[in-house]
């Protein structure tokens, strides 16, 4: 039996030796990293999936209270697991920080954060972890470039836990309980309203969903490498976690949209999920920096995980999660691979670089079959989880969102080719020439993120009981499955067939290549050039303005930045207001105040 | 027996005018003399010279308890904090100590003025040291004007009931069959009155002169120290003694005004002394408005949290505005020097801003609570409003505070190891606030005691 | 299994060969149309077997790398297509995602070997091809949504029967099929919408820096491609076929229709593309699927 309390005391005591021990030497301070996460990671999966983790409380003050769910077993298990294989490069980043000691120190404690989160039996235990999350999570990201990132966050986050407090006390006050289960279940009419809406403003703000977005590429294009990388992989499922609570679990009855079988309210959910994948897609598409396309693309996908939840029946919330689970291993591989290219580059700006495939090849494959899965494109993870929602939606004849979800789909292979090209393939660039791969405790957890997406994408029914248990427990159906395949609702899908075709093809096209001519090796500056003489490099890689056609098209929209800036002047104006008529030199003004007040008592009504 | 807290001082005072050069010993001595005494006060009502319902009461409750450990260990602490600023205002330190431990304790409504006159004069002398006479001198003019009217208003409400007990107050207007309409006057002078001192809007004009180049001493004592006493005391009057339902929109307005007002002005401000001061007006609002609905045991945990957060705060954030400047952006990356310091600085700011593992955090999700409990739905988003720009700009202040290139380096042994320690009581409240919750949780209970018996 | 993938192969060996004639034989009738006699029926096999018999030139492994994923990939997508109801390798497990997917596989793969050549006019060449995608695709999603929802099934085959028996697509839903025809034309990489090769502009783009075994590869990968897009349009809105012949005769008429079309039209900048399909394609194919679906 694993105590759950002690995971997560242990877990912050060893965020407190991580830092002691960095002020003595850094590089052994992140090593205490490594082995935290790896080891709650490993006890988390060991005994949660085998049904033994001990829920009891003795040490904490009694208002945190844990439960051990199915649901929760598969979010803390995937986010542990992410932290685990990010920290494998802390080491390496650990002189570029400013307070490295403080770094493992948060790191840690996020960590602990997230998996109280997860586990957390009342409201008023989900919400400590939940804020806990925030501040620590904040603290780290202004360890790579800039401060403004964190602001930006923290306002973001804010207005998700306010509302989400909002509603919390909302149903304490009118259950005498916080209990999640007891309270979720019985609300009734608008008092369910009200608190579906305030929880989903929350997850809205954690998963970056329009019009919240603005956070997320601020902050993973500033923060250091390994803190994006946790951010996009485990953070923003924290989001989901509570869209999960308030979708799932309370079912506010209302109208419905007939002609699509949904409440109505699950149907703006729908729209909002929607208006968010075209506006992700379409700012990832004129990206120049890696990692704020990377990041545009984790708030699309995070639409797509809304969408699935909002439409409601098993296949689409299997879906759900098993996009949850596909695009946490892909996304984190692909910010990791980005992170590589930092760590050796200094730079991730998509304009600066070139040929980068030939200095570090393993990473260009371990990216490659990240947006492979980001993309959708079988063999990998993603396209299982495509695969089932787009079910999921011509079921329900969703024709409008099946096209948002579409455009969505078929724009990231757009967004995803983008860093491929310009970043690792075109010209080698003279002033890296001396990059080298990356050092083999960073391309361990790459490879291991890499094979389980591949394995996702070939075998999905080696880990649909992992999903298969949460959809018992929220009484769902399960998802009918025979032997490797998949049955959805018109088709069956069978994955390892796929892969084996394709294998197929691929060994007959390699046999025919090899029977042929061979050919002769030529550099890559000798190309076809029209009859020009052309001997630097920069001019024949074609990287700035990828898209430069598609761009212009709607270079001008700023989608939803504006609203935001014009609130923070708002409120400064109000301030330099009443700086102005209250807080002067003149204590004539306070008399002035003190009389009319006076007179206002003591004339006539008084209300 | 508790008479000697106010004694002692004020005997000591005199004292010290007649010996200046062992002024700050003595100052020293009483202080602590006053924390450790403080600690063996037993509960009850104590009559001075016996004079009958007519005289002076002292009454020593839990509530009275609970601001005089806290604020005499404060007051000790900040004293020895800042020596060299100390040593030239003994004298009146001590009298302010004198004046802080009376208007705990007292039981009268003309003894309260008494004495927040003394705590007054002695707060206007004590921000001489920040050398701007005319804010000093609107203090003074604001100040006087305050406890002018509150005194009015103790006249009034004297000639109206006869008694000047504060216990006796409710019974005798009962027995008189004094209305509201009647009552309002003279409550809503004295309120005013006491609203000069507790900071709220519109009549805090003095708080921004005063603060903003306050140094660590005074400006701790005010911000921290005075500013508890006074809501302290307030909060007695509002819930044992003042009768002013009728006007309850008003002062409404006038309280929620006040909230947001300091929050904004601090969201727009670029100077470290003015964030806090303008939070501190935000605070004080909120917890007059919690005194105001009857949230008593929230309120006095805020008053708690905030004495505590601003204690520190202020301390470090006077002596970073005097070794380098007020504006934030030339203090950008203070902390880094001074990491030990930047870490109290850090948890007590996230206390404020409420944020868990702190106590504020504690105290935000109790208020929260008795404002939705008595049915209130607006009010909690106001104050979730304001509470998300307050985190805005603290949050702005920490983040330029760590990241930065500033040489500013603050040695000062007892100010870290005791803004540290206070720190790790947030943080400790913050988990086990079990503890805190039984020390607070009699005081609703003997303030009704009081009203109904006149004793307990 | 072994005996499908075998039947795969035959299938995808089929297309390839029939692709091949039938674009030969189109070059004859497009002479004919511009008063010449054009070259003879097998020249397209003539090209690409001289393609793959010739020393090439070679970038690097991803290069070869690239090549070797577009054809495996797209073989693999063939291997999967039916050609009528009975003569199909894995009849039921056909799912018409795997069709849009794979085919996406192969364009990728095209797309690194492109890039991973150096040339920046082939990298151009790949933006604009991805771009024309992003424009044709998605109305080709939207209807065939539609389809699958009316026929209950997203197995090409099955979807072959039900237009058995009540009707063609191609009537019973107009706007789809005219939607359709004209993302075919987009597919095929057509006049009007042959912006990513653009002769004249790009030096044939994403092929720029292909030769010998490398350009006859994606030579066979191109007419593989077209075998699919062609067969798929077939299958969706003429009902697919029951005997070959009729495979055959639909088969042609379609590809020498869209081909002799093609002739007449000028070529579209790919901003015009993009604006095109989303301004009129889009919104006439959402308005099939409302009609069809919401009624």
């Amino acid at each position: 039996m694993l105590n759950l309390e002690l995971v997560v005391l242990a877990t912050l005591l060893g965020g407190v030796v991580a830092y002691l021990l960095s002020m003595i030497n850094k590089r052994v301070g992140s090593a205490v990293t490594i082995l935290v996460s790896g080891a709650v990671f490993s006890l988390l999966a060991y005994y949660g999936f085998g049904n033994s983790i001990d829920q009891t409380v003795e040490l904490i003050p009694n208002f945190v209270m844990f439960k051990v769910t199915a649901l929760g077993t598969f979010f803390a298990v995937l986010v542990s697991f992410v932290f685990f294989m990010v920290s494998f490069f802390n080491p390496f980043f650990a002189e570029r920080y400013k307070y490295p000691n403080a770094f493992n120190l948060l790191y840690l404690m996020t960590l602990a954060g997230v998996v109280g989160v997860f586990y957390a039996s009342n409201f008023i235990t989900l919400f400590v972890f939940f804020e806990l999350v925030v501040w620590t999570s904040m603290f780290l990201i202004p360890m790579g470039k800039g401060t403004k990132a964190s602001i930006t966050y923290f306002v973001f986050s804010t207005v998700g836990s306010f509302a989400m407090l909002y509603a919390i006390i909302f149903m304490a006050v009118g259950f005498g309980t916080t209990d999640i289960d007891t309270v979720l279940a019985g609300l009734t009419g608008t008092a369910a309203l009200i608190v579906y809406g305030l929880l989903l403003v929350a997850s809205f703000a954690k998963l970056g969903a329009y019009p919240f977005m603005v956070w997320l590429p601020k902050v993973l294009g500033n923060a250091p490498d390994p803190v994006s990388a946790v951010f996009s992989g485990g953070i923003e499922k924290m989001g989901a976690f509570i869209a999960v609570l308030a979708m799932i679990k309370i079912s506010p009855a209302s109208a419905m949209f007939e002609a699509v079988g949904l409440p109505v309210q699950n149907y703006i959910v729908g729209v909002i999920a929607a208006v968010t994948i075209i506006v992700g897609t379409m700012m990832a598409i004129r990206q120049d920096d890696a990692k704020k396309l990377l990041a545009y693309s984790s708030a699309a996908n995070g639409g797509y995980i809304l969408l699935a939840f909002t439409i409601g029946n098993s296949v689409a919330i299997t879906g759900g999660f098993f996009h949850i689970f596909a695009h946490a291993l892909a996304s984190t591989a692909a910010f990791l691979a980005i992170g590589v290219v930092t760590y050796r580059t200094k730079t991730s700006k998509i304009s600066e670089l070139g040929g980068m495939i030939h200095h570090m090849p393993i990473t260009y494959v371990v990216y490659l079959a990240a947006i492979i899965s980001m993309a959708g494109i079988p063999p990998m993870g993603g396209f299982i989880s495509k695969w089932l929602i787009f079910q999921a939606l011509i079921q329900n004849n969703l024709v409008f969102l099946a096209t948002a979800a579409f455009i969505g789909s078929i724009g990231s292979f757009l967004y995803v080719f983008r860093p491929l090209a310009a970043l690792f393939l075109g010209q080698k660039l003279p002033k890296y020439k001396d990059v080298k791969e990356a050092p083999l405790l960073m391309l361990i957890p790459m490879i291991i993120l890499t094979l389980l997406s591949v394995v996702a994408g070939v075998f999905p029914t080696l880990f649909l009981p992992m999903i298969n248990n949460i959809m018992t427990e929220l009484g769902f159906q399960t998802l009918m499955t025979s032997g490797f395949q998949i049955i959805g609702f018109n088709g069956t899908l069978d994955p390892a067939l796929v892969a084996a075709v394709f294998g197929t093809g691929v060994l007959v096209v390699f046999i025919l290549f090899m029977i042929f001519p061979k050919s002769r090796k030529v550099g890559l500056m000798d190309t076809y050039t029209g009859g020009e003489f052309i001997y630097t490099e920069e001019l024949l890689h074609y990287s700035a303005d990828f898209y430069a056609p598609l761009e212009r098209l709607y270079r001008k929209e700023p989608f939803v930045n504006k609203i935001y800036d014009s609130i923070r002047i708002k409120v400064e104006e109000l301030g330099a207001f009443v700086r102005y008529f209250f807080f002067t030199n003149k204590p004539e003004v306070t008399v002035f105040w003190i009389v009319a007040i006076l007179l206002f008592i003591v004339w006539g009504d008084i209300i | 027996m508790a008479v000697l807290l106010i004694a002692i001082p004020l005997l000591f005072a005199f004292v010290s005018i007649l010996n200046k050069k062992y002024a700050f010993y003595l100052l020293a001595l009483v202080a602590a003399f006053n924390f450790v005494f403080s600690f063996f006060l037993e509960k009850g009502m104590y009559s001075i010279g016996g004079f009958g319902p007519f005289g002076i009461n002292l009454l020593v409750d839990q509530y009275a308890l609970i601001g005089l450990w806290l604020l005499n260990g404060l007051f000790f602490l900040t004293v020895m904090i800042n020596l060299k600023a100390s040593k030239k205002l003994a004298t009146v330190l001590i009298v302010l100590l004198a004046g802080i431990n009376g208007l705990l304790l007292t039981n009268d409504l003309f003894n309260l003025f008494v004495f927040l006159e003394i705590t007054g004069i002695s707060a206007y002398l004590l921000t001489t040291e920040n050398k701007k006479p005319v804010s000093s001198f609107n203090y003074l003019v604001q100040g006087t004007v305050g406890s002018g009217l509150y005194l009015l208003g103790l006249v009034i409400l004297y000639s109206m009931i006869g008694t000047l007990n504060m216990s006796d107050v409710i019974s005798r207007i009962y027995t008189i069959g004094a209305t509201p309409t009647t009552l309002l006057l003279p409550f809503m002078l004295m309120f005013i009155g006491l609203g000069v001192e507790a900071k709220l809007l519109p009549f805090n004009s003095w708080v921004k002169g005063v603060l903003e180049k306050a140094k660590p001493l005074s400006g701790t004592l005010v911000s921290s120290v005075i500013a508890g006493t006074i809501l302290l005391v307030f909060g007695r009057l509002l819930t044992t003694v003042m009768v002013i339902s009728n006007a309850d929109m008003l002062i409404t307005i006038i309280l929620i005004a006040t909230i947001i007002a300091g929050e904004v002005a601090a969201f727009k401000s670029t100077r470290i002394r003015e964030i806090l001061l303008f939070s501190s007006i935000g605070q004080a609002g909120l917890v007059v408005y919690l005194f105001t609905h009857g949230l008593l045991m929230q309120g006095v945990l805020l008053i708690i949290a905030n004495v505590l957060s601003k204690f520190v705060l202020f301390t470090i954030g006077a002596s970073l505005a005097e070794a380098a400047g007020d504006e934030v952006e030339e203090l950008r990356g203070a902390f880094k020097n001074n990491k030990l310091l930047g870490i109290g600085f850090t948890v007590a700011a996230l206390s404020v801003t409420g944020l868990p593992l702190f106590f504020g955090f504690v105290v935000k999700l109790n208020v929260l609570l008795g404002i939705f409990g008595s049915y209130d739905l607006i009010t909690p988003i106001i104050i979730l409003v304001v509470s998300l720009i307050e985190g805005v700009y603290f949050i702005k202040l920490l983040m330029k505070l760590w990241y930065g290139e500033s040489n500013v380096q603050i040695k000062n042994v007892l100010m870290t190891v005791s803004v540290l320690s206070v720190a790790v009581v947030l943080i400790v409240l913050g988990v086990y606030y079990q503890p805190m919750m039984d020390l607070v949780a009699p005081i609703k209970d003997e303030m009704i005691m009081i009203i109904q018996g006149g004793s307990f | 299994m072994i005996l499908g993938i075998l039947a795969g192969l035959g299938i995808a060996l089929f297309g390839f060969t029939l692709q091949s004639s039938v674009a030969g034989i189109n070059r004859k009738v497009v002479a004919r149309v511009q008063k010449r006699y054009g070259p003879p029926w097998y020249q397209e096999f003539l090209d690409i077997f001289k393609g793959l018999s010739k020393r090439g030139v070679t970038h690097g492994w991803i290069f070869d790398f690239g090549v070797i994923m577009a054809v495996g990939g797209i073989i693999a997508t063939a291997m999967f297509m039916p050609i009528t109801s009975n003569i199909a390798a894995f009849s039921g497990l056909d799912n018409f995602f795997i069709f849009v997917y794979l085919l996406a596989v192969g364009m990728l793969g095209m797309a690194m070997s492109a890039s991973g050549s150096g040339n920046p006019l082939a990298s151009i060449g790949v933006m604009r091809a991805l771009t024309q995608m992003f424009a044709y695709e998605v109305p080709f999603l939207v209807i065939v949504m539609t389809i699958i929802k009316v026929t209950g099934t997203s197995s090409l085959v099955e979807i072959m029967a039900y237009q058995g028996q009540n009707g063609w697509f191609m009537w019973t839903m107009p706007l789809g099929f005219v939607v359709a025809s004209i993302s075919l034309l987009g597919m095929l990489g057509k006049k009007p919408f042959e912006t990513f090769i653009a002769p004249a502009e790009l030096a044939s783009g994403p092929m720029v820096e292909y030769g010998g075994k490398h350009l006859g590869l994606l030579f066979i990968m191109m007419e593989i491609s077209h075998f699919i897009e062609v067969s798929l349009f077939v299958h969706l809105f003429l009902g697919g076929a029951t005997t070959i012949v009729g495979y055959l005769i639909k088969y042609f008429l379609v590809y020498t229709a869209a081909n002799l079309y093609s002739y007449l039209n000028g070529r579209f900048k790919i901003d015009q593309v993009v604006v095109f399909f989303y301004k009129w394609i889009l919104p006439l194919a959402v308005l099939q699927a409302v009609w069809v679906l919401w009624r």
